[in-house]
């Protein structure tokens, strides 16, 4: 049984198994990121607009106000990027299959379709995990801001927001399973099977399992803010050079998006599956 | 048997002026967050050689290279150590908050009580967290070992509570000293040279030259000194380990 560093590092030096694959990702990473630049710029102009029209009374007015390119070129570039998206999470999905496997190679990009209908699984079961708790934290922060209802039940409110936000940790942990379970089993309803999955994080034991995730999480943090500590000076440079605030703001995200979010992402998946793997083992030693 | 210990140790930690520097310079970009967790990853591995080496047994210093195996380990090292020095603060922090509910002069006798019991505490707490690392290291880097107290202070026992706690402090003392020795040597051998100068009537250029003397100082404790004394520890906390 492998200790809970050797899973994270094992992790982390997979990605440089085949560094083109994380990057040919950074470049999906990248044109998401751009267009969402694109429509950030678009949703500005809107606003400006607005603005200028200052009292507007009705969404009618609103809508109207805006012109139509711009709102048909706000929604294109959000189903563009949902797709990039769901794409970049089939790929994921095949990381963490790969890391179950045990393989030590990177997943391949050739099957479009396929990865498409792997992210939207994927997408469904991150949406369908995180229902509940949004739920029940909105409701929460309803009932504890409304001054109308008294203050009994303000307190009240106050004590389902703190079971909101134990519950939503208790969820996503429970979602990390599923998705690796759904990606093992193959098939759709097994993200779903709760016995099953609370039974593999058992033989795991918690305390291993969410110190894992929590090792991870330091560790993926410290990376992150070392390089940002670098592409933001090498933005800064840049931006000196140049004499433009805006083209910090790029090459920032375009470095970002381009080494270091694919990395990320494909290290956290390959952890995934080495945590469902050990989860597995260690069933079959109990057994 | 202590005093070979240091011996040693002195000895190990002078062997390479490379990696010194290498670690040097890891210990400048410190600021950058990563880097530090290398250095602390280094020195566990210089802790792991000496845990399975022995007193003046010619162990080589561990390399440079796997640097995402050696962050990891920086980070295990570093959590070891913070929630060690944790237990000590919080103990403060609780000292401190009951003694502010009583005020008069009760307030001030429990105050100094809790000071007391916490430098008490911080010190074992190092030698705790030092011992915690290197049971670590000998037991496959497993990170619940390290707080594993009862296996730890089982072993601190089988070494000697006061020949452990003594071993630390002396570390201490002789950390400071070559500090102190170093900083004052360079100091002075630029103040000669300035004392000089000042002589034939260059006052400021004698000014130049002690603040380069100061300069000088402060790079040679950041790039030999600091490692040094790194390295040095994690050799001693290694050797102590091995007595048990």
């Amino acid at each position: 049984m492998a200790s809970i560093t050797d899973v994270v590092k094992e992790g982390l030096k997979y990605p440089f198994n085949d560094s083109k694959k994380v990057l040919t990702l950074g470049i999906i990473f990248l044109v998401s990121s751009l267009v969402s630049l694109a429509m950030e710029f678009l949703v500005f102009d809107n606003m400006r607009i607005l603005a200028n029209i200052a009292p507007v009374d009705t969404v009618q007015a609103a809508l109207s106000a805006m012109p139509p390119s711009n709102m048909a070129l706000i929604v294109l570039s959000w189903i563009v990027t949902f797709i990039l998206m769901v794409f970049a999470s089939g790929y994921i999905y095949d990381v963490i299959k790969y890391g179950i496997e045990g393989k030590s190679e990177l997943p391949e990009f050739s099957d479009i379709k396929g990865l498409l209908v792997k992210g939207l699984r994927a997408f469904v079961v991150g949406l369908v995990y995180s229902i509940l708790p949004i739920i029940l934290f909105f409701l929460g922060l309803m009932l504890t801001v409304n001054e109308s209802v008294g203050a009994s039940v303000n307190a009240i409110g106050g004590i389902v927001l703190l079971i909101a936000i134990i519950f939503a940790i208790f969820v996503s942990l429970v979602n990390v399973m599923a998705l690796c379970n759904m990606v093992d089993k193959d098939e759709f309803a097994a993200a779903f099977r709760f016995k099953e999955i609370l039974g593999l994080i058992k033989n795991l034991g918690w305390g291993r399992f969410i110190g894992i995730l929590l090792f991870t999480v330091i560790v993926i943090m410290i990376i992150s803010v070392f390089f940002g500590f670098i592409f933001g000076a090498i933005a800064g440079i840049i931006s000196v050079i140049v004499g433009s605030a805006f083209v910090m703001a790029l090459v920032n995200m375009i470095l970002n998006s381009l080494l270091i979010n694919p990395y990320i992402s494909i290290v956290i998946s390959r952890i995934y599956g080495s945590i469902y793997k050990e989860a597995t083992k260690t069933e079959l030693e109990t057994i | 048997m202590i005093l070979d210990i240091y011996k040693d140790s002195l000895e190990y930690s002078a062997k390479d002026l490379k990696t010194l520097l290498v670690l040097g310079v890891t210990y400048f970009l410190s600021f950058l967050l990563l880097p530090i967790f290398l250095i602390y990853g280094y020195s566990y591995r210089v802790t792991k050689i000496s845990v399975e080496g022995m007193i003046n047994g010619n162990d080589p210093l561990p390399e440079f290279d796997n640097i995402i195996d050696m962050f990891v380990d920086g980070i295990k090292v570093v959590l070891v150590y913070l929630i060690y020095v944790l237990v000590p603060f919080i103990i403060f922090f609780l000292f401190a908050v009951i003694s502010s509910s009583i005020g008069g002069y009760g307030e001030s006798a429990l105050m100094a009580i809790g000071t007391v019991i916490t430098v008490v505490l911080i010190l074992f707490a190092y030698v705790m967290s030092m011992f915690g690392v290197a049971h670590m290291a000998n037991n496959g880097d497993s990170l619940s070992k390290a707080f594993n107290y009862k296996e730890i202070i089982e072993i601190i026992k089988s070494v000697g509570v006061t020949r452990s706690l003594g071993a630390y402090i002396g570390l201490v003392i002789i950390c400071s000293a070559i500090y102190a020795v170093v900083f004052f040597l360079i100091l002075f051998v630029f103040g000669f040279f300035g004392i000089f100068t000042g002589t034939l009537g260059f006052a400021m250029a004698a000014g130049g030259i002690f603040v380069a003397g100061f300069f000088i100082a402060y790079f040679v404790m950041l790039f030999i000194v600091g490692p040094y004394t790194m390295l040095m520890q994690s050799r001693v906390s290694g050797l102590l380990y091995n007595l048990h």
